[in-house]
């Protein structure tokens, strides 16, 4: 059974409104209408105030003192200790990512990825080039996670009825060979191909939450790794938040408020406060709602199930 | 496009959406086409996600942000649904709070219309009904974003590129949101046979 027609058979119960339910948004948008434009938002520097505004709400909203430090030059506090500056973590980062060597994966191996939410650990045994039969294991539940091979892919689930059921689908290889290493290809591939514009805080944002889902949702080689911190270092605006949670040293994107229709949560990349090695990702929403996933532990295995020596 | 009347593109079903839009920049009546051509289904939408009471007023919402930002829309896009699902999108994310709570408390009438003829969809329908609670569960605990992507899929039918011209991001990551949304929902849908191991499941499958 395609799990995307139960998902379909869950939609809420919706007729379309009659006119007559129209009405009221109908008349409001005439009213606008009549409006001077002069009184019309001015998107940029409406999306600028809102920016530094939100920033300081949302950090608020997760560390009490947080020190929001410009990631533009090395900078201290007169009196205090180092206080660090984002390309400074990123590199760190970066530097730590280098410590493992470099392996590279057979197709018909998997990686195994182990993450927490805060609420719960997933376990993800994915195949590496999309064509094996992978495994998910949440919390207590175990499920497959089927391989596409000739285009089409086993229907997962526990509904005895549907088992052999098969769907059409495409390889999601866990593993891109083609990632580039150097930093402008490296921000277009995040930005899925095109041309990386760091003045634009929705592109931002993206960049930031790219970069988090690819490390939780794929295997990169650790020079690789390395070269998207290097790379992320290049980024101007990018804010170090020295008490993130978990004690982790948090790098925070700038907040889209203007731009993009979705990009107004604050997105913060996660390092160790020691090392400055990659922990995670935590995104923080307008209220002070926060969703994070740490990456436990990453490495490539033969088979499903199968845990990585390290 | 001065010369457009109101009446010209009320009346007429071949002008579309790019050139109201233009048009309205001149005069602003002209942009109700938009709102009588695609406000029924925006309407339904947030509905959808966060019930009928608060759908009149994010609709309103909408229009009047789509209005307001109708200069930045990209006059290559004939068609104004994905850039309007967009913004409802945006208004629904200010309300995610409620929009969990209502579907971890279940307070959602599964619609009747079932799709015709297709056994899948009957067994999906079936499977919708028996698990209704931990799905809607699922769906409460997915990322914002990942739930953005799969409901407007799911529920709203749009294609991969219509969500990522509604939500301003590449089809890459909408592909990959909703792979992921997937994963977590299919975790529900296998725990409806817990005894399974994994090797059963790769033998019957």
């Amino acid at each position: 059974m395609d799990d995307l027609h139960v998902i379909e058979a869950l939609r809420p119960e919706a007729p379309l409104p009659t006119a007559l339910e129209l009405g009221a948004a109908r008349g409001r948008l005439f009213a606008e209408f009549a409006t001077p434009p002069a009184a019309e938002n001015t998107p940029r520097s409406r999306g600028r105030l809102l920016w530094f505004a939100g920033a300081g709400v949302a950090a608020a909203a997760v560390v009490a003192a947080a020190v929001l430090v410009p990631g533009g030059g090395p900078s201290t506090t007169p009196s205090g200790p180092k206080v660090l500056n984002a390309a400074q973590v990123l590199t760190d980062a970066a530097a730590a990512a280098r410590t493992s060597p470099d392996v590279v994966p057979r197709p018909d191996q998997f990686v195994y990825i182990k993450t927490n939410s805060g609420h719960e650990t997933d376990q993800m045994w994915l195949s590496i080039d999309g064509t094996h039969d992978g495994l998910i294991v949440n919390g207590a539940t175990r499920t497959l996670n089927p391989g596409c091979r000739d285009g089409r892919q086993a229907v997962a689930g526990g509904d005895n009825t549907a088992h052999g059921a098969t769907q059409p689908c495409q390889p999601q290889p866990a593993y891109d060979p083609s990632l580039p290493t150097s930093p402008d290809a490296l921000l277009r591939y995040l930005s899925n191909g095109r041309t990386f514009d760091p003045s634009q805080p929705s592109e931002l944002n993206q960049v930031g939450k790219a970069i988090g889902e690819l490390f939780t949702d794929s295997y990169v080689l650790p020079s690789k790794r390395a070269a998207v911190f290097e790379a992320a270092a290049k980024i101007p605006g990018l804010q170090v938040v020295p008490n993130a949670p978990g004690g982790a040293i948090g790098v925070a994107w700038p907040l889209d408020k203007g731009g993009s229709p979705t990009g107004n949560d604050s997105t913060e990349l996660l390092f160790r406060s020691t090392t400055h090695a990659y922990l995670g990702i935590t995104t923080v929403g307008e209220k002070g709602e926060q969703g994070s996933e740490y990456l436990l532990q990453v490495g490539i295995v033969d088979k499903p199930g199968d845990l990585p020596s390290s | 496009m001065n010369q457009l009347s109101v009446q010209a593109v009320v009346g007429g079903d071949h002008v579309d959406d790019a050139a109201a839009i233009e048009g309205s920049l001149v005069q602003s009546e002209l942009f109700a086409v938009i709102f009588d051509r695609h406000a029924p289904y925006i309407h339904r939408y947030l509905a959808r996600r966060l019930g009928r009471e608060i759908a009149e007023d994010l609709l309103a919402e909408t229009f009047l942000v789509a209005f307001r930002r109708r200069r930045s829309y990209d006059l290559g896009r004939g068609d104004a649904r994905p850039w309007l699902y967009g913004i409802a999108t945006n208004l629904v994310s200010q309300h995610r709070r409620d929009e969990v709570r209502r579907l971890r408390l279940r307070r959602v009438d599964l619609a009747t219309e079932v799709s015709p003829g297709h056994a899948d969809r009957i067994a999906a329908r079936v499977t919708a009904q028996s698990m209704r609670g931990p799905l809607t569960a699922a769906l409460a605990g997915l990322s914002p974003d990942d739930r953005d992507v799969l409901l407007l899929i799911a529920w709203e039918q749009l294609t991969y590129e219509e969500v990522a011209a509604a939500l301003g991001i590449p089809v890459g990551t909408v592909r990959s949101r909703l792979n992921r949304a997937r994963r977590k929902v299919r975790t529900v849908l296998g725990d409806g046979n817990p005894a399974m191991t994994f090797q059963e499941v790769l033998d019957n499958g």
